[in-house]
């Protein structure tokens, strides 16, 4: 192996163990000094406030933690708080216009879609993600979807159908 | 095609949706995991790493000058703390003394101001172990001289629901039996015997919030918040770990995120309690989901049924014998083996029975209480057994089963309730479910089976239930009870009682959460009793209050309290008909105050018999199997709930369609694997559970409401009958598709594929016939271990 | 998954700069689908991460018509690589396959760089890219190098990339007509991946997610004892998917049925 020769530009970059960010969160500006090792989740649970996203699995399995970061459903468990840095993010607190629910909240509860309600935020917003990119989602596209958001109480047949629903309410 | 799941609820907007609904979906529902307090510090746990070892020592200088760290504890930190805890045999400490005993065993709890802080002062935590023996199976713990526990912890103070410590030192950890005429006699003379053996697997209950507890002690009191399903049972512990009186404690416990029996009894909450005791500080104790594996599980079991039956296909006597896999702690295994042992034998005419349970020690995690509670266990022998027999008597499988259940009325145990349902009708409608949608024609490739199964359990746990209901000056109601809604839905089910009672609209009245500190005694949340028991302490509560707003008018009105009435939701004095409210708001003479109503159930009345309602499952399943992968797929799921009387009909179908699917999980892909003393799949990539792609291709939920039950209006419990026969009528369809019958579970595709390949060299030997094409309810020839 | 232990994190848009961060402490990230949960796990303990997600150049696809070839970036995810119009038209396998990674979370973070680095043994890219001959452009501050995909991923969780290295973009030749990918995924992860080119004269097939690394092989069409040596030969691992006998089972039927019993 030949020695290392010096880049181009300037040398190592340092690593910091704390980093300032900013980001929207549910539409207002949050600026906060993050350490590297918070987790999205840790940040908005712990930090925020925002305990509505949940944690279970840690490994973005069951998809409880899900938030919308600029419009991508993400893992909040498995994302360094500090990658949240410039983007938009949102939770299941950030749904609701007002007194208004989200249709896709709206549909949840009128097919009584939820037990527990543990995963329930995460399949909310996985839901606003599909319906964003898909109005009009068949089953299959459901499942497919879904199939990475655990429920251990419903066994899915009522999240299905609180899924067809938001989409007949909300498609063009 | 996938056709579309007929259980799912349709919405229907004149039903009011779960009361719970708008908290869930809008993310501010509060639970343990969500709970803080001021100066509210954090516990890691550090965890043996391996199963069965002396302690030597602890070093935990390093961690303790770690920076944010406030103290560290281990047993010997302890005081005069009570060491251990354990509702029936007192043998699990709060952190590991002299030894551990199983693979992740908490051996010591750092507490930090940051859980940053806690977990990097953990790894510094050194522990010295001398292994011993490490006895990871029930064969081999019966089998070794080694012990895992070297006192029997029995004591005449101890013992829960007649079920006591036994008094020798041996792995078992708890021994059962039951029985009745002359078994042996009885088999000898059969037309035929048949014999199944079955393994049912270790499960962990992946209920989706973790177990995990904040605990903040003062002196003279302690205050717990939690994710125990039973906050009573957990103050009784807690009162006797830290001699305080019962009112001392405080068990809060907000909504549960998920619970399916795994977090029954007490679990973190003397860890966080003690943690608090020693730093002075409000501790949360959290785990991830390999903590949580490393908590609780289920009792995995090898069971064998022999079963005689005569030339009609009558049963003339069973023999089963039943060994548990307890784990490191008996947590409520005892209690579970107990009702394995009543529940194993299924709801039939058995002339002559004798079950021999064993619960047995071993050096992994302690297992307990799980949605079945013993008979899911008991019913994938016992149900397969049926199966097998259908094939060797050349009977139709349900009408064998026709042929054996008892009827309505009929003595399951004897001295017991007698059975509240009609079975013959339950099974019925399942059969017919499946005939109608029988999967057709040749699919190259794919074989299908069918199956049906059936249980019944005692279930809804010791009648012991009090509630509380307060009217207030408008008429509106609150509802006490430290019954814990974890998705269930009891929230909603028991505030319509109340609003049925009392006449007044559901949105009318609000149900608390369940604190010791204000809500009244309940025993458990669990064994599906909530709607059953606590709805009829609830309307003993609504009955009271009904007397209270007669006597409260009676005085008003100057007249005698018999003199007033009430019916229709008011209350009639001297000819006028007044709203409660008015009666409230006339006795305090002010637009203020309150009318409350006390209920109590206890052993009396329509609970006197035990159990107070029998928990029926009555399934049915199509399968389809790939030929070349081994991967099974539920075409055709198929529950009856039984429940009497449905409060509300969509959340009872969700507790079946519930129950149903996480059979299917243990059925087909759940299983803690243990290589060594180590768990292998700590973690929900290799814990595999099941998925919205796996859903039944199409689900067929009925309801049987026969008004038969003991609760409120003809109801009975529900929660956890879909799930008991799942597991077996899934080992039964996957045998009749496959042709050879299953002997453990999980049916994974690669089992499946080595029973593929051990079907295809019987044929190929010629030993066997194979199946019919379609599998289906028709009898085919399986082969069987035991099918001589 | 345990809280991350500490960490730091590097972070610049210049590439220079990166590669000058890069060594065995200092570890390339960009979606962290891979990286973070191991470091959650106890499995990994960088001291800190160099995040390449503002580097742009590894952010870019570009469709080389004349070239006859897809070059993706590093840190593109998987999301963009299945959505991606010249993806979908010249290598639809690879969207597809792209399209079906993990989850909807995952295919939005992760990347295809992040995927071939951590090689992940059950992963379907590197068996899709083997199949599909694709090269791997890597980079260091000591200079560039080109090498095959195939070389790229050398083992179980392990790469041919030097500590100060990093893997910028790889490039992928359209695809051949005939080619497919199946897999069995019966679990979290794949059990089993395999893509095969069917050509006139031709059997391509490459094998993954059983083996530690993706396996590729040509065989003259209707070569059958040749494919029974292959899967025969196949150095499969037993895990809680199945035992290998289970593995190779399964391979050998798909083999028989997409090859040898094609129309």
């Amino acid at each position: 192996m030949t020695e290392p020769r010096p880049p181009e530009g300037e040398g190592p970059a340092p690593a910091a163990t704390s980093v300032v960010i900013a980001f929207r969160l549910n539409g207002r500006r949050v600026e906060t000094l993050a350490p590297v090792r918070l987790t999205a989740a840790e940040l908005l649970r712990d930090q925020l406030g925002l305990t509505g996203t949940k944690v279970s699995c840690g490994i973005q399995v069951c998809g409880a933690c899900t938030v919308l970061v600029d419009g991508a459903p993400a893992s909040s468990c498995c994302l360094l708080a500090v990658d949240l840095d410039g983007t938009e993010v949102v939770t299941v607190e950030g749904l609701a216009q007002g007194r208004e629910l989200h249709p896709v909240q709206e549909a949840f509860a009128a097919a009584n879609a939820l037990q527990c309600g543990y995963c329930t935020p995460g399949f909310v917003m996985m839901t606003v993600a599909l319906l964003a990119a898909d109005p009009r989602p068949d089953r299959a596209a459901v499942r497919e979807w879904l199939d990475g958001n655990l429920c251990r109480c419903t066994g899915y047949a009522p999240i299905e159908t609180a899924v067809i629903l938001a989409a007949e309410r909300t498609a063009p | 095609m996938t056709g579309q799941p007929e259980a799912a609820p349709v919405p229907d907007p004149a039903r009011p949706p779960r009361r719970d609904a708008w908290d869930k979906v809008t993310g501010r529902a509060r639970y343990a995991s969500d709970a803080a307090m001021a100066n509210m510090a954090h516990a890691a746990v550090v965890r043996a790493d391996r199963a069965h070892a002396c302690i030597v020592a602890i070093n935990a200088d390093e961690a303790r000058r770690a920076p944010g760290v406030i103290g560290v504890i281990t047993a010997d930190d302890l005081g005069d703390l009570g060491r251990r805890f354990g509702h029936i045999v007192c043998d699990h400490p709060i952190l590991a003394e002299d030894k551990v005993r199983y693979y992740g065993e908490p051996v010591a709890a750092v507490v930090a101001e940051t859980p940053h802080e806690a977990a990097d002062a953990a790894e510094r935590v050194w522990v010295d172990y001398e292994d011993l023996e490490a006895l990871t199976t029930a064969a081999d713990a019966l089998a070794s001289e080694t012990l895992i526990h070297e006192e029997s912890y029995a004591g005449p103070e101890r013992g829960f629901l007649g079920v006591k410590p036994k008094a020798d030192t041996d792995n078992a950890a708890h021994r059962a039996e039951l029985g009745w005429g002359d078994v042996d006699a009885a088999l000898a003379a059969a037309e035929a015997v048949v014999e199944t053996s079955a393994a049912f697997p270790l499960v962990y209950g992946y209920a989706m919030e973790t177990y995990n507890a904040l605990a903040d002690w003062q002196p003279g009191g302690l205050h717990v918040v939690s994710t125990a399903q039973h906050p009573l049972m957990v103050r009784k512990e807690l009162a006797r770990i830290f001699s305080l009186p019962l009112a001392a404690v405080r068990v809060e416990v907000p909504y549960i995120g998920g619970g399916y029996g795994s977090k029954s009894y007490t679990k973190l909450e003397p860890l966080a309690a003690a943690a608090s005791w020693a730093t002075g500080r409000p501790v949360r104790v959290d785990t991830d989901v390999e903590g949580a594996m490393h908590t609780t599980r289920a009792d995995g079991a090898h069971v064998t049924v022999r079963t005689g039956f005569d030339s009609e296909g009558r049963i003339t006597a069973r023999a089963i014998d039943i060994v548990f896999d307890t784990g490191a702690y008996a947590d409520n295994s005892p209690l579970v083996l107990t009702k394995s042992v009543n529940r194993c034998f299924g709801p039939y005419r058995v002339p002559n029975l004798r079950v021999r349970g064993t619960a047995v020690y071993t050096n992994t995690t302690p297992a307990s209480s799980y949605r079945g509670f013993g008979a899911p266990q008991g019913a994938l022998a016992g149900e397969m057994n049926m199966d097998m027999a259908a094939d060797r008597l050349g009977i139709d499988p349900t009408e064998l089963r026709r042929r054996n259940l008892l009827e309505p009325g009929g003595t399951v145990i004897s001295g017991k309730r007698g059975l509240d349902a009609d079975l013959t009708a339950d099974l019925d409608a399942v059969a017919a479910e499946l005939d109608r949608h029988a999967g057709r024609g040749h699919e190259p490739g794919v074989r299908r089976g069918r199956a049906v199964a059936v249980t019944a359990s005692d279930a809804g746990a010791s009648p012991i239930s009090t509630a509380q209901v307060r009217m207030h000056a408008d008429g509106s109601v609150t509802l006490l009870t430290s019954s814990t809604e974890m998705g269930q839905g009891s929230r909603t089910a028991l505030a319509q009682i109340v609003a049925r009672q009392m006449g007044v609209a559901a949105a009318a009245v609000a149900v608390g959460q369940s604190d010791t500190l204000y809500t009244p005694f309940e025993w458990t949340t669990g064994a599906s009793r909530t709607t059953t028991v606590v709805g009829l302490a609830v309307k003993a509560a609504c009955e009271d209050l009904w007397r209270k707003l007669r006597a409260m008018a009676a005085e008003s009105a100057g007249i005698d309290p018999d003199e007033a009435t009430s019916g229709g939701g008011s209350i009639q004095v001297a000819g006028a008909d007044l709203a409660p409210a008015a009666v409230i708001r006339e006795w305090f003479g002010a637009d203020a105050g309150e009318a409350v109503g006390i209920g109590v159930v206890r052993g009396h009345g329509e609970t006197a018999l035990l159990p107070p309602f029998w928990e029926i499952g009555a399934v049915g399943v199509e399968v389809a199997v790939d030929e070349t992968t081994g991967e099974v797929t539920v075409e055709h799921l198929v529950t009856v709930g039984d429940v009497g009387h449905a409060i509300e009909p969509d959340l009872v179908k969700g507790q079946d369609l519930g129950a149903a699917t996480q059979g299917l999980g243990i059925a087909l892909w759940e299983e803690m694997v243990y290589e060594g003393e180590q768990l292998t799949n700590p973690n929900l990539i290799e814990y595999r559970v099941p998925r919205f792609t796996d859903m039944p291709r199409r689900i067929t939920s009925v309801l049987a409401e026969r008004g038969d039950g003991a609760g409120p209006y003809g109801a009975k419990g529900a929660g956890e009958g879909a799930l008991n026969p799942v597991p077996a009528a899934v080992a039964a369809a996957v045998g009749r598709a496959v042709g050879v019958w299953p002997t453990e579970l999980p049916l994974t595709p690669a089992r499946v594929w080595a029973l593929l390949r051990s079907a295809a060299e019987t044929e190929a030997a010629g030993l066997a016939k194979p199946p019919t094409a379609a599998g289906g309810a028709a009898p085919s020839t399986v082969r069987g271990p035991a099918a001589e | 998954m345990g809280v991350l232990p500490e960490l730091g994190l590097v972070r610049s848009d210049d590439l220079g700069r990166v590669l000058a961060s890069v060594d065995a402490e200092h570890v390339p990230y960009a979606g962290g689908t891979e990286l973070v949960p191991a470091m959650g796990l106890g499995l990994r303990r960088p001291a800190a991460v160099v995040d390449l997600k503002r580097v742009e150049a590894l952010g870019r696809i570009a469709v080389d018509a004349d070239a006859g070839a897809v070059e993706i970036g590093a840190a593109v995810t998987h999301r963009r690589i299945a959505e991606h119009p010249g993806v979908r038209r010249h290598l639809p396998v690879l969207a597809r396959a792209a399209g079906r990674v993990g989850n909807a979370r995952v295919r939005s973070t992760g990347t295809i760089g992040g995927n071939l680095c951590f090689a992940e043994p059950r992963s379907d890219l590197a068996c899709v890219l083997i199949a599909l001959q694709a090269t791997s452009e890597v980079r260091s501050g000591r200079g560039a190098r080109t090498l095959a995909v195939d070389e790229l991923v050398i083992g179980a969780f392990e790469t041919s990339l030097s500590a100060d290295e990093i893997l910028v973009s790889v490039t992928v030749p359209f695809e051949p007509a005939g080619m497919s990918y199946w897999k069995l995924q019966s679990y979290e992860r794949p059990t089993l991946g395999v893509a095969v080119v069917v050509t006139e004269d031709r059997w391509e097939i490459t094998v993954g997610a059983a083996v530690e690394r993706p396996v590729r092989t040509v065989l003259a069409a209707g070569d059958s004892a040749g494919l029974d040596d292959f899967a025969a030969g196949l150095d499969i691992g037993a895990d809680l998917c199945g035992p290998a006998e289970y593995k190779r089972s399964v391979l050998r039927e798909h083999l028989r049925t997409v090859l040898e019993t094609a129309p």
